[in-house]
């Protein structure tokens, strides 16, 4: 290449990550938050910002919002209160929305998790409580509003710049709806909605003609990242975004900071798209809101989710690591829900082995969620079953093949099954009569073996699990044939 | 018997209640005063004699099916137009909601149709509750029953009047700044600002949510007591309502003031006449000093308000007597920062007022002026279904919360509210009852303030530090000066201790007599 090398950069990513709060009503009024029979079903005239409609805060959303604020290590406020954001849109139907500027819920926060490539930490700014707004629909003759989001409850996350790749970004966005799901605030999935992200993105270039001094830093102007649907889009978003800031410094060699843009991802061009710059940070003019009253209780709720508040997923899968010796994948796999580790922890407890437990689980991680939610067997029955096969009582084969799927199937019991099918590790007698019957069954096979093949034996072996249904060991039967033929193991 | 429209609200519940008249012999009555008056008063921007007659009706009906009716069985009980009431217009006398019916009942609609009171029209009023004499509606202004040529004061002009002459025996207003307390005092009724969160707000338009009051008139203080007790109560609906249960203030208005102590207002504070005006040149108004042509302008009001007519200083000096006279303990008394609270009022008030009134963008509520994009349509459609009146405060709103303005204006009005608030609990370490003017004058001349707006906010003077400290005050009517227009007195106390001021206006209204109906009005009216 003839172009001038790259200079050396660092990626510098913070996050800001909405979530829909799992309440049963909107955050300020008494609407559902969901379900609902068409635009506008779900409205009242607080949430229609009707003359005369007040706000009351639900305790639910309060609750779960110092829960995350808390899972999220953050300081909590003495005293929090609600700011209304004044800008003018059709779709904000008070002209205002209530948020929190001054004194949000939670700040100083710190979330571990595992990065593209090691463990990492992402410091959180602030975590707050916030209304949604409407909707706006445009069609090509008219936009029409729809006021069922408007009011919903919010939580706003806001990280620390301190995210320095795409596969960072994606592990950190992975985490934070871990963690909000484990702890029961939100749902959080991107594609209904219930989670939002917008990464503001940048770059901090070495100039070089400054490299004498070796510090000499120039961020590139920051952007902020709109309109992501998913979490592999956000990271395409920041490593496209690294290209073009990367693309423009060389191209136009600007120094300095440069006014903050907004910019959409275009998934179906899959780049960010200019949608505006600000000049000048927009004026919101921050009222505190005089409808809702100051919240003092937050530190006592802070008490109270911190002793409800179990293992977070983060301590917890780096305890399967290290005191269960799991495998990192497979720790990662059964910390994904609080429900699935919390039934692992189960079912190795009524096996007294975790680490088969853990890989019959990931082994057959479909069945195992299927149970969890239909409730067809429980985690002591699947400890059970391994604990046996374990100790050679049930055979491993027959587990997989036939008890486990009719478990879920039915949720028959295993131990019903294992009587019924006849399934019990045949006894030393049987497996003998079994070998000797096989091996006078094929003394073609027993001729090539002695003659120098005794590969072919492993046929046999094979007859007599089959003869056995698989319910000998088959490295005892191996053992057992082969000194029957050879006269030794 | 006297005529219906003669008897106070109690007197009537007591007669539909024991059947001597009915709710709709009552309510043909007062329809009668209003056809009769209303012409010239324009008190009503709404009242729909058909819709009336039903809902008295129906407490007839009640009574027919062996029901017990509630305390203002059968009462009329007008609304300003601030109140939502379900499927009725609800203007806040303003072109922009000229259109907009409310599709659900205010608390306090709900507690009144509970009493048995029959909702009774809607009353003119300043629009959106800005301004102080009723002249700042789009639908023209009301005029004083005691002297047609005068404002009735306002923005609650139309409840006021509508009490004064008659038309109505009880009637709701809104109080942020004084709008209640003012009126009440320029047409010589009681008025009430009960202490904030008392009554609920909802389903009131919010002016100013922090310092909106629901306030009530009633030409009888033991009437004032009775609606008042109705309007009282935590609602849920309502995060800043407080749930006290309401005391039964009836009681305290035949109680007597025997060692009350009660501090006079010292009229330095407000300026006398002949005596230069206040402190604000000392440098306690916080906020003078800026370039703008808007903040000045309520910065320095504190400086250009009127002084305590001779009258009304006489009025003072007269309660005083009249309540020594009752067993009171009466001393001068000293209210540290109310020089800087007319400001500071109009910064806060403008500032919630200009967020509150973001919602009217065009695109709901009826009013729209259109525009090449949504921005503009917006903008003009602010500018047709706005007075100036309320453009002028959303102005100043809107640069009193601007980035860079914010702390120097809406930050320092909120500390002297706060200092404010310091100074009044101390007061009421020695005192239990603050009294002063309710207004330095009496009702002034129509049309000659509307183009001074500094002189119009100063007929607020001394009703808004009550105001900003969201303290329980009353006007008391207190004579008459040689014009024949009323003078108010105003009675401050504690949060919570409205008992207090019953007290007070009970003690009042033996000294100074009930409140006639004007009869130069009326015969004004009928010549
Ligand atoms: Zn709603």
């Amino acid at each position: 290449m003839t172009d001038t090398p790259d200079p050396e950069y660092r990626i510098v990513v913070g996050l800001e990550v909405h979530a829909q709060l799992r309440t049963r009503t909107k955050c300020f009024c008494a609407c559902a938050a969901s379900g609902g029979d068409g635009p506008n079903s779900r409205t009242c005239p607080v949430c229609l910002g009707l003359p005369g409609a007040l706000p009351v805060l639900s305790r639910a959303a309060l609750d779960l919002s110092v829960r995350a604020a808390v899972a999220l290590g953050c300081r909590i406020a003495q005293h929090t209160w609600w700011d209304r954001k004044h800008y003018g849109y059709a779709d904000l139907p008070k002209g205002y929305q209530i948020t929190q500027h001054a004194s949000p819920i939670g700040t100083d926060g710190l979330l571990r998790f595992e990065g593209g490539d090691g463990p990492r930490e992402v410091r959180i700014q602030r975590v707050h409580l916030e209304e949604d707004t409407g909707r706006s629909i445009h069609d090509e003759e008219r936009t029409r509003l729809a006021f069922d989001r408007a009011g919903i409850a919010l939580l706003e996350i806001v990280t620390e710049p301190d995210l320095r790749t795409s596969a960072d970004v994606r592990a950190c966005l992975l985490a934070i709806r871990r963690l909000l799901r484990w702890i029961g605030v939100s749902d959080a999935e991107m594609e209904h909605g219930q989670m939002r992200c917008e990464p503001n993105v940048n770059l901090h270039i070495r100039c070089s003609a400054d490299a004498g001094t070796g510090s000499a830093w120039t961020p590139t102007p920051i952007a902020e990242i709109k309109n992501l649907n998913s979490i592999t889009a956000a990271a395409r978003a920041v490593d496209y975004e690294v290209a073009r800031q990367l693309a423009e410094w060389n191209a136009t060699g600007t120094i300095g900071p440069g006014p903050r843009t907004t910019r959409g991802w275009s998934e179906s061009a899959q780049r960010t798209e200019l949608q505006r710059v600000k000049e000048e940070a927009a004026d919101y003019r921050f009222l505190p809101e005089p409808d809702l009253p100051v919240v003092t209780c937050a530190p006592e709720l802070a008490e109270a989710a911190r002793a409800a508040q179990s293992e977070l997923p983060d301590a917890r899968r780096r305890r399967y690591i290290d005191d269960l010796g799991l495998p990192a994948e497979v720790a990662d796999e059964l910390t994904q829900t609080l429900a699935l580790s919390d039934w692992f922890e189960r079912a190795a407890g009524a096996a007294d082995a975790p680490r088969p437990v853990a890989a019959w689980i990931v082994g057959n991680l479909a069945l195992v969620e299927a149970a969890i939610v239909h409730r067809r067997f429980s985690a002591k029955d699947l400890g059970k079953l391994v604990r046996a096969v374990e100790r050679g009582r049930v055979p491993r084969a027959a587990a997989r093949r036939i008890i486990l799927p009719e478990m879920a199937r039915r949720g028959t019991k295993w131990r019903e099954i294992v009587a019924r099918e006849g399934l019990e590790m045949a006894d030393d007698a049987e497996v003998a009569a079994a070998v000797r019957a096989t091996v006078d069954a094929h003394p073609d096979l027993v001729e090539t073996a002695r003659a120098g093949r005794p590969q072919v034996l492993e046929v046999l072996v094979g007859d007599v699990m089959r003869a056995t249904r698989g319910r000998a060991d088959a490295a005892m039967v191996r053992t057992l044939v082969r000194g029957l033929v050879l006269g030794r193991p | 018997m006297k005529p219906l429209h003669q008897l106070g609200a109690r007197r009537i519940a007591v007669g539909v209640r024991a059947r001597e008249f009915s709710a709709r012999d009552v309510t043909l009555a007062f329809l009668a005063r209003v056809r009769q008056f209303d012409g010239t008063l324009r008190a009503f921007v709404d009242l729909d004699d058909e819709r009336t007659l039903a809902a008295a009706d129906q407490v007839d009906q009640r009574l027919a099916e062996g029901r017990q009716l509630g305390p203002l069985a059968g009462v009329p009980v007008a609304l300003k137009d601030n109140f939502c009431q379900r499927g009725l217009p609800t203007t806040c006398g303003s072109r922009m909601l000229a259109a907009w019916h409310a599709p659900y009942d205010a608390d306090v609609v709900e507690r009144l149709v509970a009493a048995d009171a029959v909702p009774f029209g809607k009353t003119n009023m300043d629009e959106f509750g800005m301004g102080s004499s009723t002249e700042w509606s789009a639908f023209g202004p009301t005029t004083n029953p005691w002297d047609a040529t005068r404002v009735p004061g306002g923005s609650s002009g139309g409840s006021a009047a509508a009490v004064a002459a008659g038309l109505v025996p009880l009637a709701l207003g809104s109080d942020t700044g004084g709008s209640v307390r003012q009126p009440a005092a320029f047409c010589g009724v009681f008025g009430i600002a009960p202490s904030y969160g008392r009554v609920s707000r909802r389903g009131l338009v919010a002016f100013a949510s922090s310092l909106d009051r629901v306030g009530a008139f009633a030409r009888q203080a033991d009437d004032l007591a009775a609606l008042l007790r109705v309007l009282s109560g935590g609602d849920a609906r309502d995060a800043t309502s407080v749930h006290d249960a309401p005391p039964d203030w009836r009681d305290d208005v035949p109680a007597g003031v025997r060692e009350v102590r009660i501090g006079v207002l010292s009229i330095a504070d407000v300026g006398t006449v002949g005596s230069s005006t206040g402190s604000s040149s000392t440098g306690s108004s916080s906020t003078s000093g800026s370039s703008t042509g808007v903040v000045p302008a309520a910065a320095t009001v504190t400086e250009k308000r009127d002084c305590v007519e001779t009258a009304v200083a006489d009025a003072l000096a007269a309660s005083r007597a009249a309540l020594t006279q009752a067993g009171a303990t009466l001393r001068d008394a000293v209210l540290p920062g109310a020089a800087d609270a007319l400001a500071a009022y109009h910064l806060i008030a403008a500032a919630e007022a200009a967020s509150n009134l973001a919602r009217y963008d065009g695109v709901r509520y009826g009013t729209r002026v259109a525009g090449v994009n949504a921005e503009t349509s917006a903008r003009n459609t602010r500018g047709e279904g706005f007075g100036p009146e309320v453009q002028r405060r959303i102005v100043l709103g809107t640069m009193a919360l601007s980035a860079g303005r914010r702390d120097a204006l809406h930050g320092r009005a909120e500390a002297t509210r706060q200092r404010l608030r310091t100074a009044f609990a101390e007061l009421f370490e020695n005192v239990d009852v603050l009294l002063s003017p309710t207004t330095p004058t009496t009702a002034f001349a129509l049309g000659t303030r509307t183009s001074d707006p500094l002189r119009m906010y100063a007929a607020d003077v001394l009703t808004t530090p009550a105001s900003l400290a969201g303290l329980p005050a009353i006007s008391i009517p207190a004579g008459h000066d040689e014009a024949g227009l009323p003078i108010g007195i105003q009675a401050v106390a504690a949060v919570g201790r409205e008992d207090l001021l019953f007290r007070v206006a009970g003690a009042l209204e033996r000294a100074f007599g009930t409140p006639a109906i004007p009869t130069p009005f009326i015969e004004a009216v009928a010549s």
